[in-house]
């Protein structure tokens, strides 16, 4: 640790944690540059830098409404992150040296979107129009954040999706029973609210091309996401009976029905699997059995999703590999299984090892392939591009006026991780058509300190809410898993946060001039005078 | 560190977003609202600069009815000891009125009484300029003008140099002082606005910010007009206020014209003797001192018109001041103190040279504020001159078809700045470093000065140099900031020793007394010392000019 002269003097920034929301108004306002912020861990995780530590304790003090402001400033889709957020937030909560369980700091955001009328949100302002136009190619996560940013900034936006309608894998992948598609449609309405221009059912390389697109627009952004499935590429992969992770779910939540017999195996055990697990119990299936490659600890689901499957009597299997498919009539009949020894070599790359002798033989009328998803390849043959050849900060392509965002880069990733990325590649968009230094101050994390002592002495004793989930009832039950909480309950939860992190004097080269103090929304700042003067 | 770099193009630069570069660029903005304007400020403009929590009053103003122009060139020669320049000075004295008024109207607050008018006290030797004024939110209203203008406004960026084409400046190089990053500003010309030499001496009470000029301020201005070939003068007014102790917070004429008594350290009253700060600190310094304030006599009314204003603007922090020391106007008294030593051209007489259209002695480039010699011009000084900088500045712009950069002196500048980090294990934390060159401006540049001391304040100042760059240590963004702030601070030194050995005589009270010359000696200083850089910067070429006059205005 740094400690100088200036450094070792004590600090006359003082803050009343029990007013601060973390905003972070005082350190942009100080002139002399002397504030920076203790940044909690749940903030440095997330990847769209959600003031998580200021909802959650503005819900600790029964501040519904001024948490989901803070929400709203950084998140247009806080219900769908409330419900199905990869929740890197948690893993790193602090509160978990307390007592194991982080606070339930995604569930928090579910609780304040069900709370607080909307009616008392307003839009975002949008930016005087700028008379630019963007096209941006799909409407997942990526695209929907690059589509919302850019248009508050003030450009035209027209979103191009080869389906029907905008969502992406958040419309025909992850199940309703997770995702209402009713919360999908509330979040996309604020989108169309703000002007953002639809354009569904288009696919482009086919209907239009990319070249058409440059000469409309005045630069693009590819969020093309990961729309292809793996096959195993073993035999009697086509079987009558046979279908793939990503374009079952899509049967299903596009209304058709897929076949599904009463034994079921999942190849896969990766969250496609799970969700294609789950579905096929709703579908009808009696016995379903995940399959996996990974041991026991290696399962790459979130665990959550994974207890959800085995409480409604998913099975799994770890550490088989799949051989081959039986068939019996024409149709699918069981798949064969060797043992896997290893799935990653000593250098973490996939490359799975197996005892062929080792052998395990599964019954199945349906088998579901969710071994994992790419990127179209052919959309980037068509127009020359390597989406591993792009700026990593500014993800600007090898074209200067495409950028690319989201899972099309770089493989599967998670909902908040292609937002983020969406966003990402909107402020390179923005700086790109105002002819700004597309680089200039991004890789600086801001005015923030990552190393600190967190102090858990006066932790709440309460102990973390259980989240209450609907009991699947059996065939045809596509009710959401997860229901809502009530005040009190998430309240108390709120209370478990030990509030890591503050604004502080970092540099001691205060000049109590008070600009910090006068401009803090919620007079939770007193410049004291600093020792030597007092 | 990236190789590369944004290019910002504009007509008008404004370097320092503080009271004469906020009012600069609302004037460029004004003047011609197609034109673009950019600003480098350090910090953050809503309320960067001296007057964060507003003023109590507008030090200048002739006020019609009751102050003249003419009268203004009058007491202000006498406050200056005749070093003072005639036109620059009647120009700010002649537009203040209408500055006034054009802060009322975007309401800024001037107290009127039942009579509606204004307060307007005596603070010069002749004369009633001194105009109350009570608006905390004064700089915050500044900063959303120039927002609302459309200005562009690059907050946590220090300029670190200036760009020339021939002899023409053609822009500026800032770096941002968080992330280091350089940003280039390519402009048809530049306005310096970036204050004096605040952290100059070190304060009585051992905290490098706790001064009473803005800490921002390191010379800064000085220094860029200087190493681009521009004049500098006054040098040797090595100003020392005389306010309230330990804080260095100000608050004498507020509680004087109110009726307060001064007392020194035998009782003896002052308060009738048209106390000033330069009056009090030599009573200080012949050993009568502290001088004190006591209100005790006065009416609650009084004491709480008083408190009203000293506890809301300028520096409100006052209060928790005297809360923690347990001093009630009421009972107690309030200590005064010298300050720290600073340089500035707002209170005092340093400052690059400029003329009445604010231009500097090199093509392009202009000054404003505490950065020129518009002498002991405060606030209305530096909103005058703020204005007029920008008319001439837009002006000088409209007359060019476009602003050429030398690429070699940017690339030069990021050479050395990516050297600075060899200096990552070196043993001296920067602070220390600033307080040890401060402590030894203490020593030998604070007066009395002699030879001696002046000669020694010149080889510690070498010596600093080359410490700064062998000793000190440059580990992150925030210390390469301190970095260039402290060079700027030794150079200041320097000038100041060098002009200080200048001038053979005493002038300004303390604030130029020489042991070795006691007397001052119209007959040969009756003028300016004038500094302009040698081959380097170290080389302090000087020289001496006539003081202008009225009517002679193009002597500069
Ligand atoms: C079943 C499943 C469950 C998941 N569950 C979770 C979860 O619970 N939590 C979580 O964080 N993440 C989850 N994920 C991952 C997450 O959904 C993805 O990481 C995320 O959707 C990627 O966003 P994206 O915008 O990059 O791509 P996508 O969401 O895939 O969107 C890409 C869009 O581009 C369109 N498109 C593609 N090519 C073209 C073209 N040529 N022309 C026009 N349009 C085109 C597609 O139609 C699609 O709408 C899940 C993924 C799946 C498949
Ligand atoms: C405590 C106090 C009380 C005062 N009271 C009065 C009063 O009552 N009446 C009166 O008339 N006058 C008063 N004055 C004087 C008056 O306030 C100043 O003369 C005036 O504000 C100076 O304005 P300026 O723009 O030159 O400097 P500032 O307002 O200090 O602005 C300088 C700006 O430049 C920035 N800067 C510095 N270096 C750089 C760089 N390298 N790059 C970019 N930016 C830079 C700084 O961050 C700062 O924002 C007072 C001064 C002080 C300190
Ligand atoms: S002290 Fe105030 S301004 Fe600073 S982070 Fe807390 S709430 Fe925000
Ligand atoms: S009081 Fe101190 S911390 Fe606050 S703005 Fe002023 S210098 Fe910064």
């Amino acid at each position: 640790m740094r400690i100088n002269l200036l450094e070792s003097l004590s600090d006359n920034i003082i803050i009343d944690k029990d007013k601060c929301t973390f905003c972070g108004i005082c350190i942009e306002r100080c002139v002399l540059d002397n504030l920076r912020m203790k940044l909690a861990p749940c903030r440095q995780a997330c990847p769209l830098g959600v003031n998580c530590h200021g909802y959650v304790q503005l819900i600790a003090r029964g501040e519904e409404v001024e948490g989901m402001k803070i929400l709203w400033e950084k998140l247009p889709f806080p219900g769908i992150l409330g419900r199905i957020c990869s929740q890197p937030c948690e893993e790193i909560c602090y509160r978990k040296n307390v007592d194991e369980k982080p606070v339930a700091i995604r569930y928090l955001k579910r609780y304040l979107v069900d709370h607080v009328d909307n009616s008392k949100i307003p839009l975002p302002d949008v930016a005087v129009d700028t008379g630019k136009t963007v096209a941006v190619i799909g409407s997942g996560p990526a695209g929907l954040m690059a589509a919302y940013d850019l248009r508050v900034k003030g450009h035209a936006v027209t979103v191009f999706d080869a389906e029907e309608a905008p969502g992406g894998m958040l419309r025909w992948a992850i199940p309703e029973f997770r995702l209402p598609e009713k919360v999908l449609e509330k979040e996309l309405a604020v989108l169309t609210a703000l002007g953002i221009d639809f354009q569904c059912g288009i696919t482009i390389g086919q209907e239009k091309t990319v070249d058409e697109l440059k000469l409309e627009f005045q630069a693009i952004v590819i969020a093309s996401g990961c729309p292809k499935h793996l096959r195993l590429n073993i035999e009697n992969e086509d079987l009558p009976g046979v279908y793939h992770g990503l374009s079952f779910l899509r049967d299903v939540r596009s209304g058709k029905k897929p076949q599904v017999g009463e034994k079921t195996i999942v190849i896969g055990a990766g969250n496609v699997a799970v969700d294609a697990a789950q579905t096929a119990l709703r579908l009808g299936a009696k016995d379903v059995t995940m399959v996996c490659l990974e041991s026991d600890e290696e399962v790459p689901a979130f665990p959550w999703a994974v207890e959800s499957a085995r409480s409604e009597g998913a099975k799994m299997e770890c550490s088989w590999g799949p051989l081959r498919f039986s068939s019996q009539n024409g149709v699918v009949s069981g798949v064969e299984f060797q043992r896997c020894l290893q799935v990653y070599d000593a250098r973490g790359v996939f490359q799975p090892t197996f005892d062929n002798c080792e052998l395990l033989s599964l019954d199945a009328d349906t088998v579901i392939v969710a071994i994992g998803q790419v990127s179209d390849k052919a959309l980037m043959e068509k127009i020359e591009m390597n989406p591993q050849n792009i700026d990593p900060v500014t993800l600007q392509s090898s074209d200067e006026m495409i950028f690319l965002a989201g899972d099309v880069i770089s493989g599967p990733t998670s909902v908040v991780e292609a937002m983020a990325c969406g966003r990402q590649a909107a402020e390179s968009v923005d700086r790109f058509l105002k002819v700004q230094h597309l680089h200039y101050g991004r890789e600086y994390a801001g005015p923030i300190e990552t190393e600190f002592e967190i102090n858990t002495d006066n932790a709440d004793p309460a102990k973390r809410l259980s989240i209450s989930q609907h009991q699947f009832k059996g065939k045809n039950d596509f009710n959401e898993l997860e229901s809502g909480v009530d005040s009190k309950t998430a309240r108390q939860e709120a209370k478990r946060c030990l509030s890591c992190g503050q604004p502080f004097g970092k540099y001691r080269t205060c000049w109590f001039c008070l600009p910090c103090e006068v401009d803090c929304p919620h007079e939770a700042l007193w410049v004291e005078i600093p020792y030597l003067l007092r | 560190m990236r190789p590369d770099y944004p290019i910002i193009v504009c007509d008008v630069l404004i370097i320092g977003g503080g009271s004469a570069g906020a009012m600069a660029a609302i004037r460029a903005k004004e003047v011609d609202p197609n034109q673009k304007v950019v600003v480098f400020e350090k910090g953050d403009l809503k309320y960067s600069g001296c007057i964060a929590r507003g003023m109590d009053a507008l030090n200048i103003v002739a006020v019609p009815g009751i102050s003249t122009p003419e009268l203004y060139i009058e007491a202000n020669a006498l406050a200056c000891d005749g070093i003072m320049d005639e036109p620059v000075n009647y120009r700010m004295a002649q537009r203040s009125w209408q500055m006034l008024k054009k802060l009322e109207s975007w309401d800024v607050c001037f107290p009127l009484d039942e009579k509606g008018e204004y307060e307007v006290l005596q603070v010069h030797p002749k004369g009633r300029f001194c105009v109350t004024m009570k608006e905390p939110e004064l700089k915050a209203i500044l900063a959303q003008r120039v927002y609302d203008l459309g200005v562009r406004v690059i907050n946590r960026t220090m300029a670190v140099q200036l760009l020339k084409v021939g002899d023409q400046v053609s822009g500026a190089i800032g770096m941002n002082v968080r992330t280091g990053e350089i940003i280039v500003c390519k402009a048809k010309s530049v306005i310096l606005s970036s204050g004096g030499t605040a952290r100059f001496g070190l304060p009585n009470n051992g905290y490098l910010y706790g001064v009473y000029d803005f800490p921002g301020n390191t010379g800064d201005g000085y220094c860029l007009a200087y190493r681009a070939g521009a004049e500098l003068s006054g040098f040797e007014y090595t100003l020392i206020y005389y306010i309230i102790k330990d804080i260095n917070a100000p608050l004498l004429y507020i509680t004087l014209t109110r009726g307060a008594n001064l007392l020194n350290a035998f009782d003896d009253h002052r308060e009738k003797d048209h106390p000033s700060i330069k009056s009090m600190l030599q009573e200080h310094h012949e050993g009568r001192g502290p001088m004190r304030i006591i209100m005790s006599h006065l009416p609650e009314e009084k004491i709480r018109e008083i408190e009203d204003i000293l506890f809301t603007t300028e520096r409100p922090v006052q209060e928790r001041f005297f809360q923690g020391r347990n001093v009630d106007f009421r009972s107690g008294e309030i200590e005064l103190w010298p300050t720290e030593c600073f340089l500035c051209g707002g209170h005092g007489l340093t400052g690059v040279r400029v003329n009445e259209k604010a231009e500097t002695t090199v093509s392009g480039l202009y000054a404003a504020g505490d950065t020129s010699l518009v002498a002991r011009g405060h606030l209305s000084g530096a909103f005058v001159f703020g204005e007029i900088a920008a008319e001439s500045a837009s002006e000088f712009a409209a007359g060019i078809e476009s602003a050429e950069l030398e690429t070699e002196q940017i690339n030069k500048f990021i050479k050395t700045q990516e050297t600075r980090f060899d200096q990552s294990g070196n043993p001296v934390p920067i602070e220390e470093f600033e307080y040890k060159v401060r402590r030894i401006i203490n020593d030998y540049i604070v007066p009395p000065k002699n030879d001696y001391k002046l000669n020694h304040a010149l080889r510690w100042m070498d010596r600093f140099r080359k410490e700064l760059n062998e000793e000190v240590r440059v580990k992150d963004v925030h210390d390469l900031f301190k970095f260039y702030e402290i060079q700027n601070i030794i150079q200041c030194a320097t000038m100041s020793a060098l002009a200080s050995k200048e001038r053979k005589e005493s002038r300004w009270g303390l604030w130029h007394y020489r042991t070795d010359y006691q007397e001052p000696n119209n007959q040969d200083w009756l003028k300016h010392i004038v500094l302009t850089q040698g081959e380097v910067p170290e080389d302090v070429r000087i020289s001496h000019r006539e003081i202008v006059r009225l009517g002679n205005s193009k002597t500069l």
